[in-house]
C-alpha cells in the first residue's frame, strides 16, 4: 500500500501547498492510517484522501511555511528527481497559475489528476456537495488553461 | 485553450454561439451531460473543432501539472530508507534480508546476553557476600537469575514489575506496540496515550536485559516525576554503571532496563490479545 500510494500522497500534499516537510507529512499520514480503525471498503478512498487533506491542513496550521508554493514549485525539479516518464519542465505561467489558485481549488485538481478520484469521491473527501466540486474544477482548469493560452501555448489535438 | 469568445460565430449568429467556452469546458471536463451541445456537435464542424482544441489544451494543462509536481523516484518509497524510520514500528511483517538479520542479531543479542550474564553473576556475588537468598545458594540464584533474564529476552517479557505499577510516579503513560530494535534502541508505536503527551512513536534505549518481542503490546511509563526520583532512587542502577560495579557497591541489579530521553522508563508487557482501548492505569 505504501509504495503504491505514498508518491501520490506526496504530490497531493505538495500541491495543497501547506507544508514544506513533505516526507514527514507523508509519514504522518501513513502512521495515522496504520493506527486507524479502517472504514468499510466502499468508503475507504474518501476516508483516506480526507485524511491526507486534513493532514496537510494541520501541518499548515502547525508550521508556518518559510517559502511560498510558487517558490517551491520553481525549486521542485532540482530537489526531487523526477521519474523517467515525467514530461519536460512546467511553464512558469502554469506554475504561477497553480500557486495562485485557492487551496480548495488546488485540492480538487490534485485529487482529480494525481489521485484519479471520481468527482463524487472528491466531494466526499472535501466534505462538500458534488456541485461545489464541479464548480471548483471548472474554475481551476479554466484558469490554468487560460494561463497557458495567454502565453500562446496550446495542446496538440492529435 | 480556445479563445473565450468565438468572434465568427458571434458575428454570424450560428448555433455555435450558444455554446460559450464555459459550457464547452464543463462538457470537456465531463462535469455535466449536455444533450443540446451533443446535438449541435453532430452538425457543427466549427464547434467540434473548438471542443477538440479545448480538450487538447486541457491535456496540455495536465501534462504541465505533472511536470510541475513530478512523481518521486521509485526508490523514494523504499521503506528501508532512514526517512521512514517512524513507520518501521507499523511495518513489522517485512522480513529483513538474511545478512541484515544476522548483523542485527549480533549487534543486539550479543550485548544483551553479555549484560544478562554479567548481571546474573553480579547478583550471585552480592548474595554470596551478604548471605541473602535464604536457602538458595549463590550459584543457584545466579543460574535462576540468568535463566529469568534469558527467558525474558527470549519471550520478550519484561519482569521488573517490582519497580513498575506506580503510574503516578511518571508523567506519561502510553499503550504502545513494540517495533524493531536498531543499535540498542527499540521503536514503540504509540496506540493510545493514557496520561501526559506523547508523539506517534517512542524510542527507548535498551540498557539492560532485552528488548520486547516485536509486535508485543506494552504499557510504557515515561519521564519519572520527582516523586519517583526521591522515592526510589536506588531502584534502578545508573545507566552508566556496569552490573559488576553496582554489585560491588551493593546496589540492586534489575533487568531489563529501558531509558527514555535519558531517564528510566518502565515497560510492562501486556498479554497477547489485549485491547489497547481497555487498558487502564494501575
Amino acid at each position: 500500500m505504501f509504495r503504491r500510494y505514498a508518491p501520490r500522497v506526496r504530490q497531493i500534499l505538495f500541491l495543497q501547498g501547506y507544508c514544506e516537510e513533505l516526507d514527514d507529512a507523508v509519514q504522518d499520514v501513513f502512521i495515522k492510517v496504520y493506527r486507524a480503525q479502517l472504514p468499510p471498503e466502499e468508503t475507504f478512498l474518501a476516508w483516506f484522501y480526507k485524511l491526507i487533506l486534513n493532514a496537510g491542513r494541520d501541518a499548515g496550521r502547525r508550521h508556518k511555511t518559510r517559502t511560498s508554493l510558487a517558490e517551491r514549485l520553481e525549486a521542485q525539479a532540482p530537489t526531487l528527481p523526477a521519474a523517467a516518464e515525467a514530461p519536460r519542465a512546467a511553464d512558469p505561467a502554469l506554475r504561477a497559475a497553480l500557486a495562485d489558485l485557492a487551496p480548495e481549488l488546488r485540492e480538487v485538481v490534485a485529487l482529480r489528476f494525481f489521485a484519479d478520484l471520481p468527482l463524487e469521491q472528491i466531494a466526499a473527501s472535501q466534505d462538500v456537495p458534488l456541485g461545489t466540486v464541479k464548480s471548483r474544477l471548472h474554475t481551476a482548469m479554466g484558469r490554468l488553461s487560460g494561463s497557458l493560452t495567454e502565453r500562446g501555448i496550446h495542446g496538440s489535438a492529435d | 485553450m480556445a479563445p473565450l469568445t468565438d468572434g465568427t460565430n458571434e458575428m454570424t449568429g450560428t448555433p455555435g454561439e450558444r455554446f460559450d467556452d464555459d459550457r464547452l469546458l464543463a462538457y470537456a471536463l465531463q462535469l455535466a451531460a449536455d444533450a443540446e451541445l451533443e446535438q449541435a456537435l453532430a452538425t457543427d464542424a466549427a464547434l467540434r473543432e473548438r471542443l477538440l482544441a479545448m480538450r487538447a489544451d486541457l491535456g496540455a494543462v495536465e501534462d504541465q501539472m505533472r511536470a510541475a509536481v513530478p512523481a518521486p523516484e521509485e526508490s523514494w518509497a523504499d521503506l528501508s530508507a532512514a526517512r521512514w524510520d517512524g513507520l518501521r514500528p507499523y511495518v513489522t511483517n517485512r522480513p529483513a534480508p538474511a545478512r541484515r538479520r544476522r548483523r542485527l542479531g549480533l549487534r543486539v543479542l550479543a550485548p544483551v546476553v553479555g549484560v544478562a550474564a554479567a548481571a546474573a553473576l553480579a547478583v550471585g556475588l552480592v548474595l554470596s557476600q551478604t548471605g541473602g537468598g535464604g536457602s538458595t545458594s549463590s550459584g543457584e540464584f545466579s543460574a535462576n537469575s540468568s535463566a529469568h533474564v534469558a527467558s525474558s529476552t527470549a519471550a520478550g517479557l519484561v519482569k521488573n514489575a517490582d519497580s513498575v505499577a506506580d503510574a503516578a510516579a511518571y508523567q506519561t503513560a502510553v499503550v504502545a506496540r513494540a517495533g524493531a530494535v536498531r543499535s540498542g534502541v527499540q521503536d514503540f508505536a504509540v496506540l493510545r496515550t493514557l496520561k501526559g503527551a506523547a508523539g506517534h512513536s517512542v524510542q527507548l534505549s535498551v540498557e539492560v536485559g532485552g528488548a520486547l518481542k516485536q509486535g508485543a503490546l506494552a504499557l510504557l511509563l515515561l519521564t519519572p516525576t520527582d516523586k519517583l526520583q526521591t522515592v526510589a532512587p536506588a531502584a534502578v542502577p545508573a545507566p552508566s554503571a556496569s552490573p559488576s560495579a553496582s554489585a560491588a557497591q551493593g546496589a540492586p541489579v534489575r533487568a531489563p532496563l529501558f531509558l527514555y530521553k535519558g531517564t528510566t522508563a518502565t515497560v510492562q508487557q501486556l498479554p497477547a490479545g489485549t485491547d489497547p482501548q481497555a487498558v487502564t492505569l494501575p
